[in-house]
């Protein structure tokens, strides 16, 4: 029966060719450009190196404090509050802190002129947490970290910028006119990923940015904690707001509380992107992706529907005939849903190829890199788009599209009166 | 003829309601897509007040104290003289035709710092932002911002030479106060939220915040900054001369190492503002090409929808087209009709579509700030631009069965009849 | 007007008829138009009898036929198929219904273009309890009933009249229905053809006992039948 389906979907398609591609470019052009939505979506929350773990994380990019008058502070979190809290914990798998936000160097070698590129601090848990390739060397070590060792790992496309060759470990550079030695050479890194981007990687122990703070819990850090499962997320958090209240009780001698906004936040809630001083609103952005789905859904679906119930016309006859012979309502109308969903997935999968072969050429027009000061170019490697769930999204699309599409007009179709059908009324 | 064609519309409704629904869900979708670029297209398209052709921002960092050549215990004072010994160094530059320092001051900055200036009973509170820019006094020059009454730009950097005054937009109490200009307070005392005290010297043409950000909303002011108060953390800001703008970030950085290593100070970045002003919009642009693209797509259903749906309602009305040829309908008359009915479906929806479209300008969806109010001007523009997108669409999709139909030959036709 | 009698009219009411109509009138409404296509139509049709309807254009021959094929319902009157009456059953159990009693074959085949012999010939048995291999086979047996098992994977367009004709037949008994209900069958067909076709519609009533109804112009024809019933206007005149 599945070869007939395809063979009379085939048929019936070249019976009427004009309209047959206006149903295929619709339907076509629909799921192209919801795919194109989703994909842009996936970005933020979908793993893919060296953010392969996304799925395993719970991140607390920012601290909220309330102060005694109702004044607020907003910001990233202090050394002394990741060591406090994350440093603490047991449960996780590893737990990394690291500088969030745009930090421009000047690095250079003997010799040549400063180059400015994007530097971030980082642990050693780092590198245990992200899932980075390493073309030469090793990342630094949880010793060498505490040593605030002046070592520095290196993205590709550096290394040969600076050194004209990625053969460079153990060799020394200036990073703001402060000698270091590399100790690794990594593949690059899109600069759409929020927490993993730099070209170089340093500890954190070896800058400032170990002591600078403001107001004691603030300072320029935020912090990812790895789960072994998801299923330890409930442990995790119940053991970081157990630390957190001791830290609350310290704070609250000098009329200092923690505003806790749900923190910390699992990869699909911080791809919200909610400032720091807002919950972010999960269902009011889920029900706003919906509802830009809906429209791109239901115009083209009531689109295809006048064509579906124009096409299914001609098909009149056929259904009386079949109706005479005994053929009950319901599987008339299976029947020609079965055979929209062929076409509807033939039309799909153009879409998707098409919608894949856009967001790779012209994918950086519609995405904002994580980190908004950065001038660097906007990658998108396609190891961010195949993931299973995009296929799963674009299939579910077909299936409601096509539902949308047929559902109406073969109810009406399998309702057909016998005698009008076979007179060809 | 317009009759008959109601008369024939009403008897098909059937597959007419089907036509009517799509026609009227894409007309309110696209009437939210008309009007949100409508509001963007007349805003960017405002006077900035400023310009940043020509212009970049220099970034210092300090040296960390692991550096070898951090020079420790380097006090306030010092500090501040490395600097204004690298804005010299900076001005000399043969290049450079004028150098200013400012704390949340430059144009399509993320950062920006609010104030409350109060003279008499007068305050600028009440309405969108007011910008305080504490500048140094070439900031004008910088950005070739004038006076409200044909000022200069270096006249204005002159008023702002001296310590605790400042300059004002000229509309700083026009939307609360509507007084149309600031001059009258010229010469006056006012207070700031701090709580010092300054005089206002000079008034300057309104400037905006940034391309996406209506110039009524922001008023501003700049406040001179004394030169005590320059440090490395502010910002650096440079015009190039016009015809010298070639490559100047890379030789300021090549020259970096040599003449602006001073102190515990470095350049860390140099940026035209042509970067700055794309990085600090990027989300503003994309917004827009989304709408656009939504848009587009909208406008290609309707093509679609329509190609598909008066195909086969010109081939079912062959029979008709031949009868109406026998009997003198012109071929013209032919294609009159087609376009013409799909024409007028368009029409039939049309005022339901535009209680919808009243609705959607009434969630304030697409205002462009707050407490805006109904533009009876906006709404009908953007009504009337979307119908004739439309009813081009219209004639995009029916002309090819249009065609056909009036190629017709009665005799063939009638034959299938 | 005559009423034609054959010599088999063999008095076969002691059994259950297997069409009866009492009472069937068919009014069909517009906005402000009624048309009566049928009044008060009382008709007995045996088990194993082969009845021809015959009458001019317009009087109602095949809104009966339609009727007694359950593909439309009556205005006023009663019709009983089997004994059984159709109208308390749902859309399922009158489609599962019709198509084990009754088959049908139309002036115009109706053949299905976008499938083959052996796939126009499947419908009635689609929805039955058989598995594949035994409607393939229920379908050669059929096929090989009308002599055109070597055509099984041809389309309708690579086939004669005749044989289009051929393969409605056998799409008509493939469910081995009691009844076969043809409308003006051999009206498309060349005599030679119309002829073959009714060779094989007294052949599955002579010998495999079933019971026909044919609608016809073709007095020939319709002198092959045991009976004839004429109607006019509606309205059942002999």
């Amino acid at each position: 029966m599945k070869i007939n389906y395809l063979r009379r979907a085939w048929l019936s398609m070249c019976q009427q060719p004009l309209v047959s591609v206006v149903s295929v470019a619709g339907t076509t052009f629909a799921i192209f450009l919801i795919m194109v939505v989703v994909m842009l979506n996936e970005v933020g929350i979908a793993p893919y190196p060296p953010e392969s773990n996304r799925e395993r994380w719970l991140v607390q990019r920012y601290l909220s404090i309330k102060y005694k008058d109702n004044n607020e502070s907003n910001g990233c979190m202090s050394y002394a509050t990741v060591k406090a809290v994350m440093y603490e914990m047991t449960t996780p798998e590893a737990v990394t802190a690291f500088t969030y936000g745009n930090n421009r160097v000047s690095v250079s070698v003997p010799g040549s002129p400063a180059t400015g590129c994007e530097m971030r601090g980082v642990d050693a848990g780092f590198w245990k947490v992200m899932d980075f390739t390493f073309l030469q060397g090793a990342p630094f070590t949880q010793d060498e970290f505490e040593s605030g060792v002046t070592k520095a790992v290196i993205s590709e496309s550096m290394a040969k910028k600076i050194f004209h060759s990625t053969g460079i470990v153990g060799r020394d550079i200036r990073i703001n006119y402060t000698p270091y030695r590399v100790c690794g050479v990594v593949k690059d890194v899109t600069n759409l990923a929020p927490f993993a981007f730099a070209d170089i990687w340093v500890p954190f122990s070896s800058t400032n940015s170990i002591s600078f703070s403001w107001n004691d819990y603030m300072g320029p850090f935020s912090a990812i904690m790895l789960a072994k499962d998801k299923k330890d997320f409930k442990e995790i958090r119940e053991e970081y707001d157990r630390l957190f209240a001791k830290l609350g009780d310290e704070a609250a001698i000098n009329g200092k509380s923690f505003v806790s906004r749900g923190r910390p936040y699992t990869q699909k809630v911080e791809a919200i992107k909610a400032g720091s001083w807002e919950t972010p609103d999960v269902r009011r952005s889920d029900t706003t992706l919906w509802i830009v789905f809906m429209i791109l859904l239901i115009v083209p679906a009531v689109n295809l529907s006048s064509m579906t119930q124009s096409r299914l016309q001609q098909s009149r006859e056929e259904i009386g005939v079949r109706r005479a012979f005994g053929t009950p309502r319901y599987a008339i109308a299976i029947d020609i849903l079965i055979e929209n969903m062929l076409v509807s997935l033939f039309a799909g999968a153009i879409g998707l190829i098409l919608s894949l072969l856009f967001i790779i050429t012209y994918g950086s027009w519609f995405l904002i890199p994580a980190s908004d000061e950065s001038l660097a170019p906007t990658g998108i490697n396609i190891g961010i788009l195949f993931h299973w769930t995009t296929f799963g999204w674009a299939l579910l699309f077909c299936f409601l599209l096509n539902l949308m599409s047929s559902g109406l007009p073969s109810f009406q179709a399998a309702r057909t009166d016998i005698v009008k059908a076979l007179e060809g009324k | 003829m317009k009759r008959r064609l109601l008369t024939q519309i009403r008897a098909e409704w059937r597959s007419n309601i089907w036509l009517a629904i799509e026609l009227t869900i894409i007309s309110v979708v696209l009437f939210y897509i008309v009007d949100f670029l409508w509001v963007r297209f007349t805003v960017i398209n405002e006077p900035l007040g400023f310009n940043v052709d020509h212009c970049y921002r220099v970034q210092f960092a300090t040296l960390p104290s692991g550096s070898p050549e951090y020079i420790p215990d380097r006090t306030a004072e010092e500090s501040n003289r490395d600097i204004l010994t690298i804005l010299d160094r900076l001005g000399a530059r043969p290049e450079v035709e004028s150098v200013a320092m400012g704390t949340n001051a430059h144009f399509y900055n993320s950062s920006n710092s609010g104030e409350l200036l109060t003279v008499d009973t007068f305050n600028t509170g009440g309405a969108g932002m007011f910008l305080n820019r504490m500048v140094s006094p070439d900031f004008p020059k910088v950005f070739r911002i004038y006076g409200a009454h044909g000022e200069s730009p270096e006249k204005l950097a002159s008023l702002l030479e001296n310590p605790l005054t400042f300059l004002i937009s000229d509309d700083a109490f026009k939307p609360v106060y509507g007084i149309g200009s600031m001059r009258e307070f010229i010469g006056k005392d006012f207070s700031t939220y701090g709580g010092d005290t300054i005089r206002l010297v000079g008034t300057y043409s309104p400037v905006r915040y940034d391309d996406y950000v209506p110039r009524d909303y922001t008023r501003s002011m700049m406040r001179s900054m004394p030169k005590s108060e320059y440090y490395a953390f502010n910002e650096l800001v440079v015009r190039v001369h016009d015809n010298m703008d070639n490559d100047f970030a890379e030789n300021l950085m090549k020259d970096a190492d040599s003449q602006y290593r001073v102190g515990n100070y470095f350049i860390s970045a140099v940026d035209s503002f042509k970067d700055i002003r794309f990085v600090h919009q990027r989300s503003n642009v994309m917004v827009t090409r989304f709408y656009f693209t939504g848009g587009a797509f909208l406008a290609m259903n309707i093509f679609l929808g329509l190609l598909g749906t008066f195909w086969f309602r010109t081939r079912r009305r062959i029979p008709e087209i031949a009868i109406r040829m026998v009997n003198g309908a012109t071929r013209g008359d032919i294609l009159r009709r087609v376009v013409g009915e799909g024409e007028l479906i368009l029409l039939l929806v049309t005022p339901l579509a535009i209680v919808f479209d009243y609705q959607i300008v009434h969630l304030q969806l697409n205002q462009p700030y707050e407490n805006a109010y109904f533009d009876p001007a906006r709404f009908a523009i953007c009504v009337l631009l979307t119908l004739s997108f439309m009813a081009l669409m219209i004639l995009a999709g029916v002309i090819l069965p249009a065609v056909k139909a009036m190629r017709l030959q009665p005799a063939v036709a009638l034959k299938s009849e | 007007m005559l009423q034609t009698v054959t010599s088999s009219d063999v008095n076969r009411s002691s059994a259950e008829p297997a069409i009866k109509l009492e009472g069937i009138g068919k009014i069909y409404r517009t906005d402000e138009i009624e048309t009566e296509a049928l009044e008060n139509v009382n008709l007995s049709i045996s088990k194993g009898e082969f009845v021809s309807i015959m009458g001019p254009s317009g009087c109602g021959k095949s809104t009966l036929l339609n009727i007694m094929g359950l593909l439309d319902r009556p205005s006023s009157g009663t019709i009983r198929i089997d004994g059984k009456s159709p109208e308390n059953m749902s859309d399922r159990q009158l489609s599962a219904f019709r198509s084990e009693k009754i088959g049908f074959v139309f002036q115009n085949f109706h053949l299905i273009k976008s499938l083959d012999v052996g796939g126009n010939v499947e419908i009635p048995i689609l929805y039955r309890s058989m598995n594949a291999r035994q409607r393939s086979e229920r379908v050669k047996e059929v096929l090989t009933r009308v002599d055109l098992l070597h055509r099984i994977h041809h389309f309708p367009s690579q086939l004669s009249g005749g044989q289009c004709q051929r393969v409605a037949i056998a799409r008509a008994i493939a469910g081995d229905p009691e009844i076969i209900l043809a409308d003006e069958p051999t009206g498309n067909l060349d005599s030679k053809m119309g002829a073959e076709v009714m060779d094989i519609l007294r052949s599955l009533n002579r010998h495999e006992g079933r019971t026909i109804v044919m609608v016809t112009h073709n007095e020939r024809q319709a002198a092959q039948s045991d009976r004839i019933i004429r109607f006019f206007d509606g309205r059942r005149v002999m």
